[in-house]
């Protein structure tokens, strides 16, 4: 019957095992700040600011050499500001390659952030079909729950995180270019895998027993990949801004999203023990706990 | 039909008027920032651009010469075989991208330098009554083309990676393209008519 589920202090190892899944989400999903977003307008705020400078800089030339058939008088015209122009160029150097240096490092941090959730989420997804799998007859819904999760490891491995970041420095464009495409084609992927484990989900819980879990409705992303690689090349890359936005904002929203669904799963899954409240912060406490988890006080049982 | 092929490609609409009005903007406050700095360059690009001017064949406005000069021009991509190759589904794509800057650094730029000589009135009387028509032909002319680079890379990535073509969305792409660039075409015809038998009248020709 739905909600008839005997909660004991000793867990079944498999809830066990569901529960520090979900709770390593504070280690692999990491959420990017949008400072990040740095990264694809720092060249072009550097190329206009140094482009600008750097023409007025000819325009000085210019005004002072009045005759171009008087060589020496070119010469004290260019003279004066050639400090100027050697610092411009140290200036575009450090732009340049700070361009590169933390480019390669958001690159590597992307990657490496869908790699740890999806390799996460395929563990907890194949934890949940075994524990499922395990309470009684195995459903169609739980045997394609199953089934998404073989998916998912087979078609969602890994991508060389620092490979990617080290191949940035050398060329640039096209690792700009295929790891953006790539980071947006696997969300769009995943998306359209989550949605149909969430739904499957839902009805194999229902199916063995536990109550109406009410996942929140699956947000998909749905970029168009296409659209957005040609986007870039006709705007000149600069559409790219765009793009890396998407990247940052898409992988956060989902993350976001994800532990919503994590804990509806968990809340389903594992109810609410009893709690009571402690004698010296008056905190809230477990009933079956021995310690305050505020305080760190003991409990009398 | 045509509001939809508009609703349909309002994000490539939306992102190329962006860039072509960020690039020209700009391009035209550093030009002004530039040129306000030396009266001396103003002077020197003033001759030289009358020096140059007249080594260039343009005939003279009030003609269907300088029509057909400036319509042929602007079209140049549905026509012109050295230009033709942004047809080319993908790699065009980048030509496309490298025309759109050099377009808008050059209106931006020129747009500043002449209201540098002549002021604002006359910058504004040379390049509105026709640009009005012709910048909007311009992105659509341009958003045909994004559409055709789209749906045609798409369907080419699809077949490669051995998967079944959506023949729908790609026919639908493929009408878009046309829909658009035949518009932009029209528009064309109505710019290059302004800018050769009325913008003159504005600019005292």
């Amino acid at each position: 019957m739905p909600g008839d589920i005997k909660v004991t202090t000793k867990q079944d190892p498999a809830l066990h095992r569901i529960e520090f899944l979900v709770r390593r989400r504070t280690e692999t999903d990491r959420r990017m700040g949008y400072i990040w977003m740095i990264i694809p307008l720092l060249p072009l705020i550097g190329a206009v600011a140094i482009g600008g400078i750097f023409l007025g800089m000819l325009v000085s030339i210019l005004a002072r050499i009045g005759n171009l058939s008087q060589p020496t008088t070119a010469q004290s015209a260019i003279e004066p500001i050639v400090g100027g122009l050697v610092a411009l160029y140290g200036v575009g150097v450090i732009v340049y390659l700070a361009v590169l240096l933390f480019g390669a490092l958001s690159f590597y941090y992307m990657i490496d952030r869908r790699n740890r959730h999806f390799s996460r989420q395929q563990l907890l997804f194949s934890t949940i079909h075994a524990y499922l799998a395990s309470k009684g007859p195995v459903s169609d819904n739980i045997a394609q729950l199953g089934y998404l999760s073989e998916d998912s490891i087979y078609t969602e491995t890994a991508r060389p995180a620092g490979i990617w970041a080290l191949l940035f420095i050398f060329i640039t464009p096209i690792v700009v270019l295929i790891a953006s495409f790539n980071l947006t084609h696997d969300m769009r992927k995943h998306d359209d895998l989550q949605s149909k484990y969430q739904a499957a989900l839902a009805t194999s819980l229902v199916e063995s027993g536990f109550q109406e879990p009410n996942f929140p409705a699956y947000k998909s992303h749905g970029r168009d990949t296409a659209l957005f690689i040609i986007l870039t090349a006709i705007t000149g890359g600069l559409f790219w801004i765009y793009w890396y936005y998407t990247l940052l904002k898409d992988y956060n929203e989902h993350f976001t999203d994800q532990a919503k669904f994590e804990d509806r799963i968990l809340k389903t899954l594992i109810p609410a023990l009893p709690e009571r409240t402690c004698g010296t912060c008056g905190g809230k406490v477990p009933a079956v706990a021995r310690f305050c988890p505020n305080c760190g006080s003991q409990q009398s049982n | 039909m045509l509001r939809q092929t508009f609703l349909r490609n309002r994000l490539l609409i939306a992102a190329i008027s962006a860039a072509f009005f960020g690039i020209m903007i700009i391009t035209g406050a550093v030009t002004y920032l530039v040129l306000l700095t030396s009266p001396y360059l103003v002077k020197g690009l003033q001759s030289w651009t009358q020096s140059t001017a007249s080594y260039i064949a343009i005939p003279p406005p009030y003609t269907n010469g300088m029509y057909h000069f400036i319509f042929l021009n602007n079209i140049g991509h549905f026509w012109n075989p050295l230009r033709l190759w942004v047809w080319i589904p993908f790699i065009g794509a980048f030509q496309l991208g490298y025309e759109l800057l050099l377009n808008a650094i050059l209106i931006g730029a020129i747009a500043s330098f002449v209201s540098g000589i002549k002021g604002p009135m006359y910058t504004i009387a040379g390049l509105l009554p026709h640009g009005v028509i012709e910048i909007p032909a311009f992105i659509l002319e341009y958003t045909g083309l994004a559409r055709w680079h789209v749906c045609t890379t798409r369907a080419l990535y699809t077949k490669l990676s051995g998967q079944q073509i959506d023949r729908s969305l790609l026919r639908t792409g493929i009408k878009d393209a046309a829909i658009l660039s035949l518009l932009s075409v029209a528009l064309f015809a109505v710019a290059a008519y302004i800018e050769t038998f009325i913008t003159p009248h504005f600019l005292g020709r």
